[in-house]
C-alpha cells in the first residue's frame, strides 16, 4: 500500500512536471475551441432567428392539415369564427394514414372563455379562445413538455401565444418600465372563468365547480403561464388536452345534454419521407383539407445553413489541423528533451505501453483543461461581443445572441480538445517509446 | 533434472548476430555468466559492447541468436515480460550516471522500485544501501551538487536496490578521477563477493579488467575470452541470490583494499601456475 501510494506520488510529481511543459506546447488548443464555442453560440443564434423569423413553428418535415374552405393565410379570423372544422370523418381517414409518424390534433373548446389577469395594479379582462394538442407536439419546442398535463385541483398550465409577449414588453417598453423573459413570467397567476350550458346538475367527486349567476353556469379556475410558444398561428391560448376532454365530459354530465364541447379545427403531421410529399398532397386534398408547408423556405434556409456550416468547419478543420501539426512538433521537441528521462524509465524497467498511455494521458488532461479554459473564454467573448455588435451591426440588432452555456456543449469542449492534444501526442509518444535507449543515455 | 537445474547459468548468450544495415555489428558472440562473478568485455569504441548489453538487457533483439536468464530465452518474450525481467533482475550502472536532477539522492535510489510492482520495503532497503555505500550525508541532496563519486555511487545503490541478480555497467569509470575509480571499482568487488552478484562490465578500466574473473575483448564483431580466474568460476560465492537485508554496512577502504590485494594475489598465482604448465 505504501509502496502503491509511493508510486502514484512519483507518477503524479514527474507527470505534474510535464503537464506544465505541455502546457506551453498544446496553446494552440484554447484557440480552437473558443473559436468553436464562439462559432457554435453565432451559429445557434441564427439559426434560431431563421426558424422563428423566416419558417414559422414548422420543420422541414411537418405540414399542417387544414379544411379546404379554411383560408391558410388566414388562420386568424378563424379563431374567433369556430367556422372551419375538420369532420370526424376526415380526422378518423387522416389518423388512418400511414403516410406520417406522428399526427397530432388541435382541438378548440366549443365555451365562451374569459381570461383575467392583473399586472401592475391594473386588472383586465379579455375573451379568448382555448387550444389544445397532445403535448408529445412540444417536445424539443418548449422545455419540460413531458409535464404538461392537467391536475385536478391544481391550476390550470397555458401557454401563451408568443405575441402576447411582445405586445406586453412593447407596452411595458413605451412606459419606461423592465422588459419581461419568457422565464420571469413563467408561473404567472391569471384566472379563466369559462361559460357553460345551463341547468347544471352536481357531479359526483369533481373538482371543477359549476356555478350559476344571473342566469347563466360558468366555471372558475386559477391558471398559470407554463410556457409561451408560436407553434400556433391562432390568437388564444393553449391549454393540456387532458384537460379539454375532462370539461366536456364533466359540462355534458352536468349539462344532461349531449355536447362533445370541443371540435376539430387541424393537424400537425410529420411525414415519414419527405420526397413523397406531393402523393400525401394529393390524397389529403381528396379527403377534402388543404396542407400548408414551409419546405421551400426550409430547404433554402437549409441550404444557406449548411453553405455557413461547410465553411465554418472547413476553417475549423484547418485549425485543428494546423494544431495538431503545431502540437506535434512542440511535442516532438518535448520528446527529445525528454528522451533521457524516457530512456532511463524504459532501462529500468517501463513498458513501451506505459509510456505512450502515460504521455497520451498527460496531453489528453492538458487537452481537457484547454477545453474548459476555450468554453468559458469563448462563451465571455460571446456575450462581450454579442452586447456590442447591435451598436456596429444595427442591421442585424434583430437577432438575439444567446451564447451556448450548457452541458453538451461543455462536454464537446473538453471531448474535443482532448482528443486533439491525445491525437497529437500519439506519434511522439511512439517515438518515445522507441528512442535509441543507450544513445540517449550516454547523450 | 535436479542435475540438470543446477548446470544451468544464470545467463547465457549463444550465437547472436546483429547486423545495422549492412554493417555487421556482432557475429556468433557467446559467453555466460555465472552468480558472483565479474565478467569484463573490452573493445574499440564503437564495436559494439553497449549494443551487446542492450541486447543481455533485452532492450534490443539481435538478427539471430538467443539469450538464456536461468534456463529462458528472454528474446522469445514481449515488451512487457522482458521490461518486467529487466526491472526485477537486471541492474543498471552508466558512465555519465544518468541521475535525474528533479530527485534527491535517496529518491534516484528509490526510482527502480516505482516501476516493480512487487518490491516490498523499498525504503528500507535505500536507507540500508544508504548506510553501506556511507551515503548518509548526501541522501537528500540533488545529484547535481554532487561529485562523480558520489553520483556513482548513488547509480550502484539504484541499481541494487531491486535485488537484480545481473548488474550490467557501461563505462562505470570512464568519467571519474582515479580515486573514485578505485573506489567504485572495489564496490564491484565487494557486491559480486558478499551479495553474490553477477557483474557484466563494459570497460576500458585496466583495474576492473585487472580484478575480473572473466575478460572478453569484443574485435571485428567477435568475442574473444581473454583471460579466466578457474577457482572463481568453479566456485561461485553462493548458489543462492542474496537479498538485500544481507548487505551489511562496512567500512570504506580497509575491507575492499585487502580484497582488491586478495583477488590480485589469486590471479598472479593462476598465472604463475598457468605458466608452469606451459614450460
Amino acid at each position: 500500500m505504501v509502496h502503491l501510494l509511493r508510486s502514484i506520488y512519483y507518477g503524479l510529481r514527474s507527470s505534474f512536471k510535464s503537464i506544465i511543459t505541455s502546457f506551453f506546447s498544446s496553446f494552440g488548443i484554447l484557440f480552437i475551441i473558443t473559436f468553436l464555442i464562439i462559432y457554435l453560440s453565432f451559429r445557434t443564434s441564427i439559426s434560431d432567428f431563421i426558424d422563428e423569423n423566416l419558417l414559422g413553428s414548422l420543420e422541414i418535415d411537418e405540414i399542417e392539415i387544414l379544411p379546404i374552405n379554411e383560408k391558410a393565410d388566414n388562420v386568424y379570423a378563424a379563431s374567433s369564427r369556430q367556422g372551419a372544422k375538420l369532420t370526424i370523418d376526415q380526422v378518423k381517414a387522416v389518423r388512418e394514414m400511414d403516410d406520417f409518424s406522428e399526427v397530432f390534433t388541435l382541438i378548440m373548446l366549443d365555451y365562451r372563455v374569459r381570461l383575467r389577469g392583473e399586472m401592475f395594479g391594473n386588472r383586465s379582462t379579455m375573451i379568448l379562445p382555448l387550444f389544445a394538442i397532445e403535448p408529445e407536439f412540444f417536445k424539443n419546442k418548449i422545455p419540460k413538455w413531458d409535464q404538461f398535463y392537467y391536475k385536478p385541483g391544481r391550476p390550470l398550465k397555458l401557454i401563451a401565444p408568443k405575441f402576447t409577449l411582445v405586445m406586453l414588453n412593447n407596452y411595458l417598453y413605451f412606459n419606461g418600465l423592465p422588459q419581461f423573459k419568457i422565464e420571469d413570467l413563467k408561473g404567472f397567476p391569471m384566472e379563466i372563468q369559462i361559460e357553460t350550458l345551463k341547468s347544471p346538475r352536481p357531479f359526483p367527486g369533481a373538482k371543477i365547480e359549476f356555478k350559476e349567476d344571473k342566469g347563466k353556469t360558468h366555471t372558475d379556475l386559477d391558471v398559470s403561464v407554463f410556457s409561451f410558444t408560436n407553434v400556433t398561428e391562432r390568437i388564444g391560448a393553449i391549454v393540456p388536452m387532458d384537460f379539454i376532454t375532462y370539461f366536456s365530459k364533466r359540462a355534458e354530465v352536468s349539462s344532461g345534454r349531449w355536447k362533445r364541447g370541443y371540435h376539430y379545427l387541424q393537424f400537425y403531421a410529420k411525414v415519414k419521407d419527405i420526397k413523397k410529399l406531393p402523393e400525401t398532397v394529393d390524397k389529403l386534398e381528396k379527403l377534402g383539407l388543404q396542407v400548408k408547408s414551409d419546405r421551400g423556405i426550409a430547404d433554402k434556409a437549409n441550404q444557406v445553413m449548411k453553405i455557413i456550416d461547410a465553411f465554418s468547419l472547413t476553417i475549423v478543420g484547418i485549425l485543428i489541423l494546423l494544431t495538431i501539426v503545431s502540437i506535434f512538433n512542440a511535442n516532438l521537441n518535448v520528446v527529445y528533451h525528454m528522451s533521457h528521462k524516457f530512456s532511463l524509465t524504459r532501462i529500468l524497467g517501463v513498458t513501451k505501453i506505459r509510456i505512450i498511455i502515460t504521455f497520451i494521458v498527460e496531453a489528453a488532461i492538458v487537452g481537457a483543461i484547454y477545453g474548459i479554459i476555450g468554453y468559458y473564454a469563448g462563451n465571455y467573448l460571446f456575450s462581450y461581443a454579442a452586447e456590442s455588435i447591435s451598436s456596429f451591426l444595427p442591421d442585424i440588432a434583430g437577432i438575439e445572441f444567446v451564447a451556448q452555456r450548457n452541458r453538451e456543449v461543455f462536454m464537446i469542449a473538453m471531448g474535443l480538445s482532448a482528443l486533439v492534444s491525445a491525437s497529437s501526442a500519439l506519434l511522439p509518444a511512439i517515438f518515445a517509446s522507441n528512442i535509441n535507449l543507450f544513445k540517449a543515455v550516454r547523450r | 533434472m535436479k542435475k540438470n537445474k543446477q548446470n544451468i547459468s544464470l545467463l547465457k548468450v549463444e550465437n547472436i548476430k546483429l547486423k545495422f544495415g549492412s554493417r555487421m555489428i556482432l557475429s556468433d558472440v557467446n559467453f555466460s555468466v555465472e552468480p558472483g562473478t565479474i565478467t569484463v568485455i573490452t573493445g574499440k569504441s564503437g564495436c559494439g559492447k553497449t549494443t551487446l548489453l542492450g541486447i543481455i538487457s533485452g532492450l534490443l533483439k539481435p538478427n539471430d541468436g538467443k539469450v538464456y536468464f536461468k534456463g529462458k530465452n528472454i528474446l522469445r518474450w514481449g515488451d512487457i515480460r522482458r521490461s518486467f525481467y529487466r526491472s526485477k533482475n537486471i541492474g543498471f550502472i552508466f558512465q555519465f550516471f544518468n541521475l535525474l536532477n528533479d530527485y534527491s539522492a535517496f529518491e534516484n535510489i528509490l526510482l527502480p522500485t516505482m516501476f516493480n510492482p512487487f518490491a516490498r520495503n523499498a525504503s528500507k532497503k535505500a536507507k540500508e544501501l544508504i548506510e553501506y555505500l556511507n551515503l548518509k550525508a548526501i541522501s537528500s541532496n540533488h545529484p547535481e551538487t554532487l561529485s562523480g563519486g558520489e553520483r556513482q555511487r548513488i547509480a550502484i545503490a539504484r541499481a541494487v536496490i531491486n535485488n537484480p541478480d545481473i548488474i550490467l555497467a557501461d563505462e562505470p569509470t570512464g568519467n571519474l578521477d582515479d580515486e573514485s575509480a578505485e573506489d567504485i571499482n572495489n564496490l564491484f568487488i565487494k557486491l559480486a563477493k558478499e551479495n553474490n552478484k553477477a557483474f557484466v562490465i563494459v570497460t576500458h578500466d585496466h583495474r576492473i579488467v585487472e580484478n575480473s574473473d572473466f575478460h572478453y575483448h569484443l574485435s571485428d564483431t567477435a568475442l574473444v575470452l581473454q583471460t579466466k580466474t578457474k577457482n572463481r568460476s568453479k566456485k561461485p560465492a553462493a548458489k543462492k541470490p542474496s537479498s538485500i537485508a544481507k548487505i551489511k554496512p562496512a567500512g570504506k577502504t580497509s575491507q575492499n583494499k585487502s580484497d582488491s590485494t586478495s583477488r590480485k594475489n589469486t590471479k598472479k598465482a593462476a598465472k604463475k601456475t598457468s605458466a608452469k604448465k606451459t614450460k
